[in-house]
């Protein structure tokens, strides 16, 4: 496989903040056309400069708009967005156009719009099709409508992708399955399914700590999550990393490229990026975001950004074992860079060996990797490749 | 000159309202301005002024222009307010001849406030009751008039005040004068001095805190500590106001503070006399007793490589602690550490607190024992603060525990409970008595190993706070005592290990595993935890395998904020010991202490 260079744009912009978000996002009438105008030009000058330093490859093979809810900034200027990213970058052949949906407001006219604008693959934010659950979330759309768009966007496109979330405050294991169902119903072709976290600072943190509502225990986020395993072994979705499975082929390249390692651009206010080895988060105010955009020019090697971090020798091992880990191919010790095999096993072989033993990992030959028990510890696991 | 002196203290239930009372005084005698004043100067470790606790005494002078136009000097001498310290509450009471009662104008007399008054009164000390707090809309002052009489004061004695708003400040500053008797001493007898507190100053060394009880001390002197047979020359003399102002000599009535060569706290014992070496008192002043520590626990790093650190920080505050003892020692699940002896519970945590808090140490404190004799089969006779260290039960002839005869004061209504508590803690009773119409003291010799697990807690919830607890050591009795033991994943940690009666041993058993269970979050493995006997197991509970801790989202590729969620998870599991692969919290170690009800 080629080696990957993704694009993330990021449009925090939302109709209302769902409850447990921490996503960097705005309510969409604070916004006035002349605000998303600018924002939209600010990020082509961010792209312009980042394609301009020369960090990595211009040839991308993903681009992931997310959110937010990017299709409410209404479809021409996503189309102006994805000019302003070929005039600066190159795509790859069949390079992975992802753009995220909500169920609230996805019509035909939308979709015909994105369709012009180049996205060959949809991830719509389904989150439930229960409606009690998605009032408990804060979703600003009913079962019905996510059902509806769900099922508007199979007939439609050709690569697609469902989001939800299970264990949420008094979540049963039925309220799960039959949302489950639903999805095995309508085929699509890659599937995320979150466990619900509780994020500080989010409106459902504040719930949690009110005792307005109460987080389900560990035990049964344990069962949704080992049945949901169960459920979808024997169909043809690979679970090919923690939180996401696909039918073959249809993994998202532009997460893949996350776990392994690979540099991602991050445009736009919240984003984050990954690039020569630093990693950056812009400020997430996108009215601030804009005003530093603005001026074109920089001296700055990341200009948005309120965070830049260079990764010692030491994370970036740690970094590539980890995120490597969250994946079904696992880790090949002999492909870590800045660690020879020998080294890795020397430090790790004994504890790699107990976690086999009690089956939350396995191991073949220089490849290891977590089994389903061990992806649900994986926190735990990660703890003993940290300093 | 001592017709113009006047030695006294405040004395309180807690927060009726003493350490506001002190700032009033101090700011009415323009001690202080009111822009000098922090709150509550007197208390003036932060952890005090956190816990609303007097740990240290001072003595302050105020000098105080009464309505008789003469000038007097007032020392005004600080208590600490809790059971650990009652013997330096009963020398600073011993270096006064007046006490301020206050009481809350809402809340009325307490336990503690009664506690507080018998302590004053077997001091021999003037009693101005202060009802305090007259501002609050609750106030109710003629209802605590009431409550002074049944208590055996004068109510017409009661000055209403509100340290809050400053009424009454003058009032009290007057009888303060008018009734609290002058200093008597004989300024030409042999110098005796009585030292009420001490305190290490890394410039200074030690400085002692007296009252000159007769004869003169000068600067140069040559003196001696009675009880240590120490001498040391004066270097300097001060009293406070509440800066340290250097005086020349303090005379007889007088109350300030002495600079010798002492280095070391230990040689200048609260309770101890001073003299001079020329022209020495025939014997000291009644009432010395030396600090013993009572309650031993095991302090250990939780990072064994700042050992180093933690002995350090111990030496440090034991300049100002002559209560503080400790010796290395070593335990299989903790690594090397030191075992402590303390006054009490608060002592305990106070240090243990401190020990973190300016040492930045993070410290495993295991559960607090008393210190038993053993005679074995063979003759031997040892002592044991160490659970970990009592012999097996076949070379045991027997074992004798420390105990305390307990006064506890409180209302009727709650007598029922109190004794009931008692008796759980294998109290003997001895004697009840009315002190009037409404409360009770109770005296009762108690182990004093069932008093430092939580007694004082399960005393305080079952009389809503209403009751109040002095104790004194008396003597050892035997007692059958086993050791009990716990066994995390199949291996036995020492650090678990506690004393208790035979009795209570299946009860207590179980309870320390359920709660360990609580405790000690889930593994990746199932863990076991047993408590044994000897070689019997008499309780066993299972903490079931972790079955999940995961991140499941990934926000548009912020990596670096992952990982500091793993990392923060990290430092949590470094907080934790890990013993045979089982990660056990800090918390785990003092569960010991705490039981069930």
């Amino acid at each position: 496989m080629s080696r990957n260079i993704g694009l993330y744009i990021h449009i925090p912009i939302c109709r209302s903040k769902c409850y447990y978000c921490d996503f960097s996002s705005y309510p969409l009438n604070r916004f006035t056309e002349k605000d998303l105008d600018l924002y939209v030009l600010a990020l082509e000058y961010e792209l312009k400069h980042l394609a301009s330093l020369g960090l990595a490859s211009t040839e991308l093979t993903s681009v992931y708009i997310g959110g937010g809810t990017p299709a409410l900034i209404d479809p021409a200027r996503l189309v102006l967005i994805m000019e302003s990213v070929v005039r600066y970058f190159t795509l790859a052949n069949s390079c992975e156009l992802t753009i995220e949906l909500n169920p609230s407001n996805c019509t035909p006219n939308l979709l015909r719009g994105l369709q012009k604008a180049g996205f060959n693959r949809y991830s719509l934010g389904v989150q439930s099709f229960n409606d009690p659950a998605l009032l408990q979330l804060g979703r600003a759309h009913t079962g019905e409508e996510a059902r509806a768009a769900a099922q508007f966007l199979r007939q439609e496109v050709s690569n697609l992708s469902l989001d939800l979330i299970y264990g949420l405050p008094n979540d049963s294991l039925a309220r799960w399955q039959a949302d489950l169902e639903e999805v095995l119903v309508l085929q699509p072709d890659h599937i995320s399914l979150y466990s619900l976290q509780v994020e500080e600072g989010t409106p459902l943190a504040r719930q949690v700590a009110a005792g307005l509502v109460e987080q389900v225990d560990d035990d049964l986020q344990a069962s949704l999550w080992e049945w949901t395993c169960d459920r979808l072994y024997p169909t043809d979705y690979e679970h090919y990393e923690i939180s996401n499975w696909a039918l073959p082929g249809k993994e998202s390249r532009h997460n893949l490229g996350y776990w392994l390692y690979t540099p991602y651009y991050g445009v736009g206010a919240g984003a984050a990026g990954f690039l020569g080895g630093q990693r950056y988060r812009n400020s997430s105010d996108p009215w601030f975001y804009t005003e530093l955009m603005r001026k074109g020019k920089f001296t700055a090697k990341f200009p948005a950004a309120e965070e830049v971090e260079r990764i010692s020798k030491e994370q970036q091992v740690i970094g590539q074992i980890i995120l490597a880990l969250r994946t079904n191919r696992g880790l090949n010790t002999e492909r870590i860079v800045g660690i020879s095999a020998a080294e890795f096993w020397r430090r790790y072989g004994q504890k790699i060996t107990e976690y086999c033993a009690m089956g939350l990992m396995w191991r073949n030959q220089q490849i290891v990797g977590l089994t389903e028990t061990g992806m649900a510890l994986s926190n735990r696991i990660f703890l003993t490749f940290m300093p | 000159m001592q017709s113009k002196i006047r030695n006294f203290c405040i004395i309180a239930h807690i927060d009726h309202g003493k350490s506001t009372l002190a700032d009033r005084l101090l700011e009415h005698t323009g001690t202080l301005t009111q822009r000098e004043m922090t709150d509550q100067v007197l208390d003036s470790m932060d952890l005090e002024r956190e816990r609303g606790i007097t740990i240290k005494m001072q003595a302050v002078r105020l000098a105080y222009q009464a309505q008789d136009g003469e000038e007097y000097i007032l020392n005004l001498i600080d208590t600490p307010g809790h059971v650990d310290f009652s013997y330096e509450v009963s020398r600073s009471l011993a270096a006064c001849e007046g006490a301020l009662l206050v009481i809350d104008a809402s809340q009325g007399v307490e336990a503690q406030t009664l506690a507080n008054l018998y302590l004053a009164l077997e001091n021999d000390l003037e009693i101005i009751p202060v009802i305090n707090k007259i501002d609050l809309p609750g106030a109710d002052p003629e209802r605590i008039k009431e409550q002074l009489a049944e208590i055996g004061l004068d109510p017409a004695d009661a000055i209403l005040a509100s340290a809050k708003t400053g009424v009454g400040i003058e009032e009290i500053l007057e009888a303060v004068v008018e009734k609290v008797p002058e200093p008597t001493g004989d300024l030409n007898a042999p110098l005796q001095a009585l030292i009420f507190d001490s305190e290490y100053d890394s410039y200074r060394g030690v400085l002692a805190y007296i009252r000159v009880i007769q004869g003169q001390v000068k600067v140069d002197d040559q003196i001696t500590f009675m009880a240590t047979q120490k001498e040391f020359a004066v270097d300097g003399l001060g009293v406070f106001r509440p800066k340290l102002i250097p005086v020349d000599s303090l005379k007889a009535g007088e109350v300030g503070c002495l600079i010798s060569g002492v280095k070391n706290v230990k040689d200048v014992r609260v309770g101890d006399t001073l003299t001079l070496v020329d022209n020495p008192a025939t014997k000291p002043l009644p009432g010395y007793r030396r600090a013993v520590p009572m309650v031993f626990s095991g302090l250990y790093p939780v990072e064994n490589d700042v050992y180093g650190d933690l002995r350090e920080a111990l030496e440090k505050l034991q300049l100002n602690d002559a209560a503080l003892e400790f010796e290395p020692e070593s335990s299989v699940a903790l690594g090397f550490g030191f075992r402590c002896g303390f006054l009490g519970l608060l002592h305990m945590d106070i240090i243990q607190e401190r020990l973190e808090r300016e040492y930045g140490l993070d410290i495993i404190t295991t559960a607090p024992s008393v210190r038993y004799r053993v005679r074995k089969t063979d003759g031997e006779e040892l002592t044991v603060d160490n659970p970990a260290l009592l012999p097996k039960p076949q070379e045991i002839e027997a074992v004798y525990e420390p105990y305390v005869r307990g006064s506890i004061i409180v209302p009727q209504d709650f007598v029922g409970p109190v004794m009931e508590l008692a008796q759980d803690k294998r109290g003997v009773f001895i004697t009840m008595e009315y002190l009037d119409s409404s409360r009770v003291r109770l005296l009762y010799d108690l182990p004093l190993g069932e008093i430092i697990m939580d007694f004082f807690d399960k005393l305080k919830s079952r009389t809503k706070g209403y009751a109040s607890f002095d104790y004194h050591y008396d003597g050892y009795r035997e007692s059958a005592m086993v050791k009990l033991d716990i066994l995390v994943n199949n291996r036995p940690v020492d650090a678990l290990s506690s004393i208790v009666h035979q009795d209570k041993a299946y009860n207590r058993g179980r309870e320390l595993a359920k709660k360990l269970r609580e405790i000690i979050p889930r593994q990746l493995f199932e863990v076991p935890i047993q408590a044994t006997i000897g070689n019997k197991i008499i309780a066993r509970e299972t903490i079931s395998a972790m079955r999940k801790d995961v991140l499941a989202k990934c926000y548009g590729g912020d990596i670096s904020r992952k990982r500091k969620l793993l990392e923060k998870q990290r430092e949590g599991k470094r907080r934790m010991k890990s013993l045979g692969n089982v990660d056990i919290p800090q918390e785990a170690f003092m569960a010991v202490l705490k039981s069930d009800e």
